[in-house]
């Protein structure tokens, strides 16, 4: 249930819960994150389990953030719970950040 | 305020949810449950995993999320809401019930609750997972599905759904992607734009605080009213705009700008959201017209969630302790008014008579009003049996359900409390013995599944409570010779059917071993009688072999204070509850007769100066205070009638026991003592006289 995070080559794995009970803790570690990789974002978000209105909100603020400062965010990895949000709110953006999206 | 200080609140609370809770699942077994049916299941989870999240009680959390998990996919229509399934549900709310006990004891860890919490989530895992298999590709082609059409969607057709969520939403416990998805089972969601508009600076960003808005584009079939009804739990921390199909672009444009977004954006939503094309995104100048009706009816909005608010604010929650505390001054106010009264009109001044005379009218309305504090609905307990009903017919393989009736009826708190032990004997006796298995139903003509009934309503201060069942009856000869056995009777009695029937509240006419051969009646039924007789109520049984049976029940309104009638004969006193009195008639009969003709009926009655062995002659002019009770009357012979009085009733010490036909004590103004008359023990008296 609780919160992993991972640090990979270019990014974060993040692992179980992308929920408001671990926002607080998930806020800081992806604008951080955002700042160190001067070429681009990578978000592994393939083991998520739970994500919920604050998950989609980072998410949309890490976008966001990203533009400001140009560098890509890219999504290496998207489980079907992730998937099933940015689908449900329409995120055509963050859909096709996907990795291997068909666009 | 101190978190733990609200803990009994929440107690309360999670207990009024579970009891929802139970009902709602018991109602989705007896037909094809409803979606405000879930819904209100839903939401009881919902709250106690919210409630319990404050109060850091971590268990309660972990479990009930699952619990919630499993209705939010019932609900979404993922997982089929079967009978297995709810079963499941009901242990699972059992389950919950017991971790809140444990953690009102301050013992929250206990591991063998832990242990039987991951049974249920086993088994609640199970329905999960098939469910889950099953319905997700289906969501997202439906999804897939609403994204195509939204590219190629007309102009209309469309509701336009506007959502600003409270920033505290998350914290409250909500994810308002639960309701968008809710919206999913019963429309498509075309296309939604969602709005980071309001997220400030990255740095202020709290992650905990909701900041999105939500642009939706909506179709379905359903009306209005089905759309406001998904966002009903969260309808005090969102605003809501829904605008009808083809609504006049104006509108949207007037909602829009109540959210406090700029033209130029307004136009880009609705046009992402399909709603206006591209020949109407001028906007429309400020219309006040249009304003004003937009304003009206948020704040129509507004005023009907301030009603709700204060509808909640209506009742508070009261120690039963400060209440009873309450009742016993009361008792004393009107033992010490009534003295004050003697006093008063001893010392014949006129005006402080009129003012004791103002102070005990007031007294009285205090004394109504406060009794009425404890006065609950049966309701509440009547429904706690279709749990009963809904176990034991599963366990025993028969098919019953269960009809309830009066439930508005109200009765004592205390009262409430102490009848529902004997009650579920009852209930249970019935399920047990009283129906038959489904193939000697049948085979007797009834309908295989049976039925037991509920009743209750109020009889001259009384309440009355009947339980009923369509069964086989009781079977009057195995009666008699299970009471000729027990040396209860002898041999040559003769017994009316009445009486025979009622042998089986007599003690000891039933043990364990005699429970099968005599179908089961009569197991414990004495204690049930002496548990009745405890709060001076009665217990009788009707039945037809058979038919099935009724056990009645009487039970007093309240157990403290009444209103009274007092009598006197010779120099005692007597008090008689008013509304077991008829009316009082002069005193006519022959000599050596005892009764007499009341409007050509006869009236049998009983001398109290007997009764109690009073040796004072009696009056010149006697009275006849003529009771009734469970349907039959009886006259009382007294010497002199007092009038109406408050009487609180003490309980008659161990001392009186033997005293039969008494069913307590009041102390009068004057200081001495009142014996409260058992009305319906004088009545049986009475009929077994006319009945020999």
């Amino acid at each position: 249930m609780e919160l992993e995070l991972e640090k990979t080559a270019r990014g974060l794995k993040v692992s179980g819960e992308m929920t408001v009970y671990a926002a607080a803790t998930l806020k800081p570690a992806l604008l951080a994150e955002l700042i160190a990789e001067r070429d681009g974002i990578e978000l592994d978000l393939s083991l998520v389990r739970e994500f919920d209105t604050s998950g989609l909100q980072l998410l949309l603020l890490l976008q966001r953030e990203s533009r400001v400062l140009n560098r890509k965010l890219q999504l290496t990895g998207c489980s079907p719970a992730v998937r099933g949000v940015l689908e449900l709110c329409c995120q055509k953006s963050l859909l096709e950040a996907i990795q291997g999206a068909a666009s | 305020m101190n978190v733990d200080d609200a803990l009994p609140t929440f107690l309360a609370e999670a207990g009024e949810l579970l009891r929802e809770m139970e009902a709602g699942l018991l109602e989705c077994t007896t037909g094809t449950p409803s979606a405000d049916n879930i819904n209100s299941i839903f939401r009881c989870a919902h709250t106690i995993k919210g409630s319990s999240g404050l109060f850091g009680l971590d268990p309660i959390v972990a479990f009930v999320h699952n619990v919630e998990a499993i209705l939010d996919r019932v609900r979404l229509g993922q997982v089929s809401f079967d009978a297995e399934l709810i079963n499941v549900l009901l242990r699972c709310r059992d389950h919950i019930e017991e971790l809140v006990a444990a953690a009102a004891d301050g013992k929250p860890d206990d591991p063998g609750l832990k242990t039987r919490g991951d049974v249920l989530l086993a088994a609640l895992g199970a329905f999960g997972t098939s469910g889950a298999a099953a319905s997700t590709p289906r969501t997202e082609g439906a999804s897939t599905a609403s994204r195509e059409s939204a590219a190629s969607a007309p102009a209309d057709g469309s509701w336009h759904i506007s959502l600003r969520f409270s920033s505290e939403v998350l914290t409250a416990g909500m994810d308002p992607l639960g309701f968008l998805r809710y919206l999913t089972t019963f429309g498509t969601i075309r296309t939604m734009v969602v709005l980071s508009d309001a997220m400030p600076m990255a740095d202020q960003v709290d992650p905990e605080k909701c900041y999105l808005g939500f642009e939706i584009a909506y179709q379905t079939t359903a009306a209005r009213e089905r759309i406001e009804g998904a966002f009903e739990f969260v309808k005090d921390d969102c605003t809501l705009n829904i605008l009808a199909p083809n609504s006049p672009p104006a509108e949207y444009f007037q909602v829009l700008r109540g959210t406090g977004l700029k033209d130029d954006r307004i136009v880009q939503i609705l046009q992402r959201c399909g709603t206006l094309s591209k020949a109407e995104q001028t906007p429309p100048p400020a219309d006040s017209g249009a304003r004003e009706s937009a304003e009206s009816d948020r704040s129509g909005e507004r005023g009907a969630a301030q009603a709700s608010a204060a509808n909640r604010d209506r009742t508070i929650r009261v120690d039963a302790n400060k209440l009873d505390y309450l009742i016993t001054r009361i008792g004393e106010l009107i033992t010490a008014a009534a003295t004050a009264n003697l006093a008063a009109s001893r010392s014949g001044n006129s005006e402080l008579e009129e003012c004791m005379s103002n102070v005990g009218a007031l007294i009285e309305q205090v004394r109504e009003g406060s009794l009425q504090l404890r006065m609950v609905k049966i309701g509440a307990t009547f429904n706690r049996f279709q749990r009963v009903v809904h176990d034991m017919s599963r366990e025993l393989g028969k098919e019953i359900s269960l009809i309830v009736s009066g439930e508005d009826t109200e009765l004592d708190k205390t009262v409430v409390e102490r009848i529902t032990d004997p009650l579920t004997h009852l209930v249970r006796n019935a399920i047990d013995h009283g129906i038959e298995a489904a193939d000697v139903r049948l085979s007797r003509g009834k309908p295989s599944a049976g039925t037991i009934r509920l009743n209750a309503y109020h009889d001259s201060g009384t309440i009355v409570i009947e339980v009923s069942d369509d069964g086989g009856g009781l079977r009057r000869d195995r009666i008699l010779a299970k009471a000729l056995e027990r040396g209860l009777i002898a041999q040559g009695d003769t017994l009316s059917d009445n009486e025979i029937l009622n042998l089986v509240f007599e003690p000891g006419f039933s043990t364990a071993e005699k429970v099968t051969n005599l179908s089961g009646r009569g197991v414990g039924m004495d204690v049930v009688k002496r548990n009745i007789a405890a709060l001076r109520g009665d217990v009788s049984i009707q039945s037809r072999e058979g038919a099935g049976s009724t056990i009645t029940v009487r039970l007093p309104l309240t157990l403290a204070i009444i209103n009274g009638f007092q009598v006197a004969v010779g120099k005692s006193i007597f008090v008689l509850p008013l509304d077991t009195i008829e009316e009082c008639v002069e005193f006519s009969a022959t000599a050596g007769h005892d009764f007499t003709s009341l409007r050509g009926e006869v009236l049998p009655f009983v001398r109290l100066n007997n009764l109690f062995s009073i040796a004072a002659p009696p009056a010149r002019r006697q009275s006849i205070v003529v009771v009734r009770h469970a349907g039959r009357r009886a006259g009382l012979v007294v010497d002199t009638l007092l009038g109406e009085c408050q009487s609180v009733i003490k309980p008659l010490s161990k001392l009186f026991g033997e005293v039969d036909y008494a069913s307590g004590s009041s102390i009068l103004g004057t200081g001495e003592v009142a014996l409260i008359l058992d009305v319906p023990a004088l009545i049986r008296k009475v009929a077994a006289r006319a009945a020999a």
